[in-house]
């Protein structure tokens, strides 16, 4: 990436990147070094021309296993919208880069 | 009228008129709101189904009106961006009380006028989105932003509340925090001696906001930066 100045690196975070929660401790540390690793890279890469983003995925993601409960609809994830996401920021022009953003049901608490 | 409805305040020649033309684009009736009609007279004309407002942010009787007569023509509004924004650049000691006032009302003021006015209508349809055009000073107070940076930290907190507030019925709230120097005739005067790359670019920050308007629920975002590559921070 670097000699053609051009590239993209997404980082997949969570909720535990940017909040310790009761009982999570192993998984949050994980989670936060994760978001200083991509924050660090962000700042050295992207004036090379290199699109660094940590998605922080905020909810628990719908999958055939988990379908969303009864009567709460979007409640969970859809990984094809997530998907839509990090597309979208693959097509971001680099006059206006995001470097983090998150992604959450809309009845999420937060 | 079919095409649903989007409310761009704040119109000048950077961040609004991009913004205007993409969500005409998209297929939205838009309506240009600015305190005076010259500039989003010229650019409504350009456009398919887009229509000029008088409107002054800071005015609460002027954005009851406004919105009054947009709703008349157009239809309840699906999706308002706020760019509305001044700057008053001083440090502590500079700043006058009205000035810091003034850039409270049309910052922070301003976004809670324009919200209430749209919330109603998007709460009875259960969908809507609602993008605030935000800045850097929201979450760093500079030595010369002592009237800009709490000004824009309260449109921010503000945001945040109304997000928590409304999306669970369906209302999507975001703001769009930018982080650098907007490329403008205005901007480029300034800074003659910076590349084309320094400077944010308003299509791009358009772009942005009108992928944010079109999230599915089940992953909407809240906060994001719009950053040139090469910018500190």
């Amino acid at each position: 990436m670097l000699p053609r100045a051009h590239g993209a690196i997404l980082f997949t975070g969570a909720s535990a990147s940017v909040k310790g929660y009761a009982q999570s401790a192993p998984f949050a540390m994980g989670k936060f070094a994760l978001r200083g690793l991509a924050q660090s890279l962000a700042r050295e890469l992207a004036p090379q021309g290199i699109h660094v983003d940590h998605v922080v995925v905020d909810g628990g993601i719908r999958g055939r296993e988990r379908p969303d409960p009864p009567g709460k609809p979007d409640s969970l994830l859809d990984p094809d919208a997530i998907a839509q996401s990090f597309l979208h920021f693959l097509q971001q022009q680099r006059s206006a880069w995001a470097w983090e953003i998150e992604l959450r049901p809309w009845v999420e608490r937060f | 009228m079919t095409k649903p409805v989007c409310a761009v305040v704040g119109v000048g020649p950077g961040n609004g008129a991009a913004l205007a033309r993409r969500f005409a684009a998209g297929g939205y009736a838009v309506a240009l709101m600015a305190r005076g009609t010259t500039l989003s007279g010229a650019l409504a004309s350009e456009l398919d189904d887009a229509r000029p407002y008088e409107c002054d942010v800071a005015d609460a009787a002027s954005v009851k009106d406004a919105f009054g007569r947009v709703s008349a023509d157009l239809g309840e509004v699906d999706v308002l961006v706020y760019n509305a924004g001044s700057g008053s650049w001083g440090s502590i000691e500079e700043i006058t009380p009205e000035a810091f006032e003034a850039a409270w009302r049309v910052n922070a003021l301003g976004s809670l006028l324009v919200a209430q006015q749209v919330i109603p209508a998007m709460k009875r349809a259960g969908a809507g989105s609602i993008i605030f055009i935000g800045a850097t000073a929201s979450l760093r107070g500079m030595p010369r932003t002592a009237a800009f940076a709490p000004a824009k930290a309260s449109q921010r907190v503000l945001a945040e509340s109304m997000a928590r507030s409304l999306w669970p019925a369906g209302i999507h709230v975001a703001i769009m925090v930018l982080d650098g120097v907007v490329d403008l005739p205005r901007t480029r005067e300034m800074m003659p001696d910076k590349s084309d790359d320094f400077f944010i670019k308003p299509q791009d920050v358009a772009e942005s906001a009108f992928w944010l308007s079109r999230q599915p629920r089940s992953a909407w975002s809240f906060a994001i930066e719009a950053r040139p590559f090469g910018e500190k921070w």
